[in-house]
This record gives structure tokens, sequence and C-alpha cells, in this order.
């Protein structure tokens, strides 16, 4: 047993003793309470005394301690005493508890019109520079979280994966259900000149797995979770809540921007894949029963047409789509200044600046795709 | 000039000093060479009116703020000019801090709030951590409250579970930024009172930063005054004397001020 406490052991009436010593406080306070259930299970005194006299440093850790061991006790009949109790600790423990309201005068909170920068503005304020040390902190903490996989916040992870990605579903298949029912109206009347008007089915596959869906998908993410990141971020940055996690020693881009990019970085791939199926399913109903095509013959051209690589391209744009739309929402959000409309701002800009990201990376790999044949 | 008071010092440790500091934004220095210290079991005022950069030095010495020169030592921990992580760790693990605006995550609850840094940086277990958030609130005489989001408190509330939150960890510095601004005097009066208990209780030493004369009075053992134009502090010692015995023109007109004249300039 580490030197937290010593026993003496009165025989004559059953009484324990534990004597505490050095500092009873909130480094030491989770081993001691280790120690004392491992007390407990060996030994079934009657009677406990515990004498504090040496104890040197004691905060409300350890009163919470000494607490527990109250509770303990009086569950298991154990007659608990303490001698030489530190003043602090005295008043909660022996004393009768004072039931007092927590009341307060309600008024109004005005805001500090000045308040922290925090750690992002840090220098002169130069977009650029903030940029790339954001990014370079990312990867950081990428890297980190890739070396200890523990470390990553898994159940913010999990909620915004959640909000990201289900609550998207609804809206991303209707959406893409129209699309594949205009790209059918439109192709029909080409489909007719060819006379054959299954070829809606291929246009279909094409525009709307190859094309559409994908950045059809990515701009509804962008306005839904893009925006809200920079929103959310921004809020948390006005109310000083980025500056308390700060001061708690959390890292805040492995807290608060890496679930949320890891979030949108995993569910855009899904929510395009979906994309694709119900555009394709859109289109399909359309052209039975504007065309009478059976159902039959377009799946079997879909299936000729569809090919993997299509939708691996689709997976691929996927991951770089959601990492955008994360990366700029909480970047956008850190950036919020403490005028009352920075949120706002923050928000359409977060919205804007990765649809054009999201266009111009989707330009870059139709160039590539062609390049490399795929 | 700065310590004056020997008598009343000897035998503490110092905790905290701030050494030639100069900070700013942008282009502009607010604070250039300032220095003090503090010394342990104080409750250290920062005083001086709005806009003179008060809560700029406040975030320089939590280190939110970039330092351009001089350094900050709190508990023999040193921040500079460059950015030291590990020592600012070290500092962080060591204090609470309440701000202008609050210390409340808004998402938890109030128990949760005190409960969350707990867990974060110390093993304690659980049953532990729920008798601390216990103790904590009743310190602040808020029992019953912990299952409350923080969106739901009045005013003089939010600012005694900021307390409890701040002081979750059991710091040994406690930082606090305007902690009684916008309350009315009789709240006020009962955050300044639990500040002197905490210090006295938990034995933390206070650092606090305020426009308001009034409720200073009963709790500050040295404060220093903040002025705009000298960028600097331009008076330093306990407050009686300050505002006793000053002949700075400054000084006098910040502890003249009273609530109606400022009123009847608004
Ligand atoms: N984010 C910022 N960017 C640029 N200048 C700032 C910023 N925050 C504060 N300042 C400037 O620093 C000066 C001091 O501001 P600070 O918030 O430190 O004042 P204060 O003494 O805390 O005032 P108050 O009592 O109103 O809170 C102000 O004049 C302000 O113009
Ligand atoms: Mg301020």
């Amino acid at each position: 047993m580490a030197n937290f406490f010593t026993l003496h052991i009165e025989r004559s009436d059953g009484e324990v003793v534990l004597y505490f010593q050095g500092q009873l406080d909130r480094d030491r306070s989770g081993e001691i309470w280790e120690d004392l259930l491992s007390f407990f299970q060996r030994e079934n005194p009657s009677k406990l005394v515990c004498d504090l006299g040496q104890v040197d440093r004691i905060d409300t850790a350890g009163i919470a301690l000494l607490r527990s061991l109250e509770q303990r006790c009086a569950r298991y009949g154990i007659e608990l005493s303490f001698r030489r109790l530190p003043e602090i600790a005295h008043r909660f423990l022996q004393e009768e508890q004072r039931q007092r309201s927590g009341q307060g005068i309600a008024e109004e909170i005005q805001p500090g019109w000045i308040t922290s920068l925090g750690m992002w503005n840090k220098g002169r304020f130069n977009a650029a520079f903030d940029l790339i040390r954001f990014l370079g902190e990312f990867i950081a903490a990428c890297a980190r979280v890739l070396r200890r996989p523990k470390e990553l916040r898994s159940w913010e992870f999990l909620e915004h994966l959640k909000e990201v990605g289900i609550n998207a579903v609804l809206i991303i298949c209707l959406l893409n259900a129209m699309t594949g029912l205009i790209v059918v109206f439109q192709g029909m009347s080409l489909a007719r000149s060819f006379g054959a008007t299954i070829y809606v089915a291929d246009m279909v596959v094409r525009s709307v797995a190859g094309q559409m869906a994908p950045v059809l998908t990515a701009i509804i993410i962008s306005g839904r979770s893009g925006a809200a990141f920079a929103a959310n971020i921004g809020t948390m940055k006005i109310r000083q809540e980025v500056d308390i996690l700060s001061v708690l020693n959390f890292n805040i881009i492995e807290f608060l921007v890496l679930p949320r990019v890891l979030a949108v970085a995993v569910a855009t791939p899904f929510l395009i894949m979906l994309a694709d199926t119900f555009g394709i399913l859109g289109g399909m109903v359309t052209s039975r029963l504007v065309l009478d095509i059976p159902l039959q013959s377009y799946l079997a051209e879909v299936q000729n047409t569809l090919d993997t690589s299509t939708i691996f391209s689709g997976l691929i744009r996927g991951v770089i789509f959601g990492a955008i739309i994360g990366l700029t929402g909480c970047f956008q959000g850190l950036r919020t200044e403490h005028t009352a409309n920075s949120v706002g701002v923050r928000a359409t800009s977060a919205t804007v600046s990765s649809i054009i990201l999201i266009i111009l990376a989707d330009t870059i790999f139709a160039v590539l795709f062609n390049a490399f044949g795929w | 000039m700065l310590d004056g008071y020997p008598n009343e010092d000897a035998g503490r440790g110092e905790l905290i000093r701030v050494e030639n500091l100069t900070v700013g934004y942008g282009e502009t220095n607010i604070l250039e060479d300032v220095s003090f210290s503090v010394y342990e079991g104080e409750i250290f005022a920062i005083l001086g009116p709005s806009g003179c950069g008060k809560s700029t030095l406040f975030h320089a010495m939590i280190g939110l703020l970039p330092i351009r020169k001089g350094r900050i030592i709190i508990g023999g921990e040193e921040l500079g000019p460059e950015e030291r992580v590990d020592s600012l760790h070290r500092i962080r693990h060591q204090i609470g801090v309440l701000f202008q605006s609050g210390a409340l995550l808004d998402w938890l609850s109030v128990g949760e709030n005190i409960a969350f840094p707990l867990r974060e940086s110390t093993d304690l277990p659980e049953e532990i951590i729920q008798h601390i958030v216990q103790l904590k609130l009743e310190l602040v005489r808020l029992e019953g409250c912990s299952e409350i989001k923080p969106a739901e408190l009045s005013g003089g509330m939010t600012r005694r579970a900021g307390l409890a939150a701040g002081m979750a960890r059991d710091p040994r510095i406690l930082f606090c930024d305007e902690p009684t601004f916008g309350l009315d005097p009789n709240t006020a009066m009962e955050i300044d009172e639990l500040l002197i208990e905490m210090r006295d209780f938990l034995k933390v030493t206070i650092v606090v930063v305020t426009h308001v004369v009034p409720t200073l009075e009963n709790i500050a053992t040295r404060c220093i005054m903040l002025d705009r134009e000298a960028k600097g502090v331009i008076a330093s010692g306990r407050l009686d004397s300050l505002k006793n015995d000053t002949s700075d023109q400054r000084v006098q007109a910040f502890f003249q001020r009273r609530i109606p004249e400022r009123q009847s300039q608004v």
C-alpha cells in the first residue's frame, strides 16, 4: 500500500484508525480512493476513525473523498468518525447542511463589447496566415489522432455524423429523385430523335450519377452542415466558450474541428451513393410512367452504363468535398469576431466559399479523370 | 514602489510576476511595459475605466493573447513572446477562469460544467467527481441546480455557477473578469462575499478585473490601476491608500465617479 494513509488497528474494541498524511487533493484523491476500496475489501471494521492531523493540504476533491467515505460507511453500517479535521473540511462534513436557496435577481446581461480574441487572431489580422496555421494545426491533430486513435472525440464524432448524415437523408433522396425526373424529361426528345427512348437511362446514369448527384449533394451538405458548423463555432467563440475550453487545456482543433470534419468526410460519400441510387430510381419511375419503358430494360441499361469507376469517383469526390465543407465551416467559425452580425457573416461565407471550392475541386477531378481515362 | 507593503507580503510567496509586459492588437499596443506581482492568498484587483486594457491584460495572463515583450511568471512557469505550449499547459492546470461573459459551456448542465474539467484533467473516479460537484454547488449556494442548463439561470446565479465551474479543479489561482458586472448591488455583494469565502476556505489566490469601485472596497487586498493614455499602470498599492492619499488626477477621477453622474452623462 502506498503511503497515503497508515493503518493502526486497536483490537480492544475492533476500532480501526486510518492516519491520512500528505496531500489530500485533486491529484492524489483518485489513487487514495482506490487504496481505500481495496482496504474495505480486506478489512471489515465495525468502527472507523480517520485521523487527518498529518494532512498538509486538502481541497474539495479531498473533502469529496471523505464524503464518499461517509456514504460508504453509512451503507455498510460502519461507524465513522473524524479526528483532527482541517477547518475547511469541518464546514462540509460535520456541520449540518445549511439549506440555502440559490436565488439571484435576474438582470440583463450586457455583452462585453470587446472580449477575447483567443489564439485565433494572433498578431496582425491576416486571413492567409490564419488559414495556413489552421490547416497546419489540423494536420497535426490528424497525425496525433492517427497515432492514438483513442484520443478521437468519438462521442462528438458520432453526434455530428448523425446530424450531418442521417438528418440529411430525406432531403437528399428527394432532391436527387427529382433530378432523375428532370433529366428524363429533358432527354426525352433527344432520345426519341435517335429512335431509342431507352437511352434516357444512359443519360440519367451519366449525368446524375456521374456529375449532378455528387455536386448537388455536396452543395446541400454545405448549406446544411457547413453553415451550421460556422454558426455553431462562431457562437461558441462569442460566448467565450472557445476560451473556456482553451483555458481548460483542450486542443480546440481536436475537440471542435476534427470530429466535425471527419463526420462530413465520412457522411458525404455515403450520401452521394444514396443520391446516385435515388437519382436513378427517379429516372426509372419517370420513364416507366411517361415513356412506358419497362423496369427491366431500364435497369439492364443502367447496369450496362454504370461502371465501378463512376461509383468510385463519386466516393472519392465525396470524401474530398466533405473535407472541404467541414474545414471551411470550422475555419470560418473560428474567425468569428465580436460583432453582432459576425456569426451570420461567417455562416454565409462558409457556404459560399465551400461551394466555390467544391466546384473548383470538381473541375480538377473532371480534368484528372479525363486525363487518366478513368 | 510596486510592493511598498513589505510587512504585509512578508512570508508570502510571490505567485504571479508580470515583467515589462507589452501586449496589443494589430498595429497598436494597448499596454506597454507593465510590471507587478501578486502574492499568495491575495485578492488582487486590476482597476481602470472601460477600455483601458483590463481584459487585454487578463487574456495575456491566461495565455489567450500573445505577449509582444516582457514575460509573465505564474507559479514558476514562464510565458514570453515565444509560444511555449508545455509551460502554458502547466500554468493552465493551476488556474481557474471566470470570463467577462460567463464561464459556462452552454450545452452542458450546471453540474456537468463542473464535472467536465475534472473528468478531462484528473483521474478521479466518478463517485468522487459527483461529490465535488455537490460541494462546489453548496459553496456557491446553488445546491439543487445541478441539472439546470445555464440558459435557465438568472444573472447572479450564472455568475455563481461560473465561479463554481472556475473553481472546479481547485486551482491555485482564480482569474475573474468583471465578476459583478451588470449585477445589482446586493447580488454583487454576494459574489464578493463568495470570493472572500473561496480565498479563506479554499486558499485560492484571486485576480479580479473590475471597473466597479464600491464592490471592491471590501474585498481587494492590493490593486493596480491602468490607464488608456498611459498604456500602463498609473497607481498601485492598497485600495484605501490609492483612494485617499493620491495626488494623481486620473486616480481621483476614477474613485470620484458616482453612479448618478454616469447616468446623467448618458
Ligand atoms: N479584438 C480586438 N481587436 C482590436 N482591438 C481591441 C480588441 N479587443 C480590445 N481592443 C482594444 O483594446 C482596448 C482595451 O480593451 P479591453 O477589452 O482590454 O478593455 P477593458 O479595460 O477590459 O474594458 P471594459 O471595462 O469595457 O471591459 C480597447 O480600446 C479596444 O479598442
Ligand atoms: Mg473588459
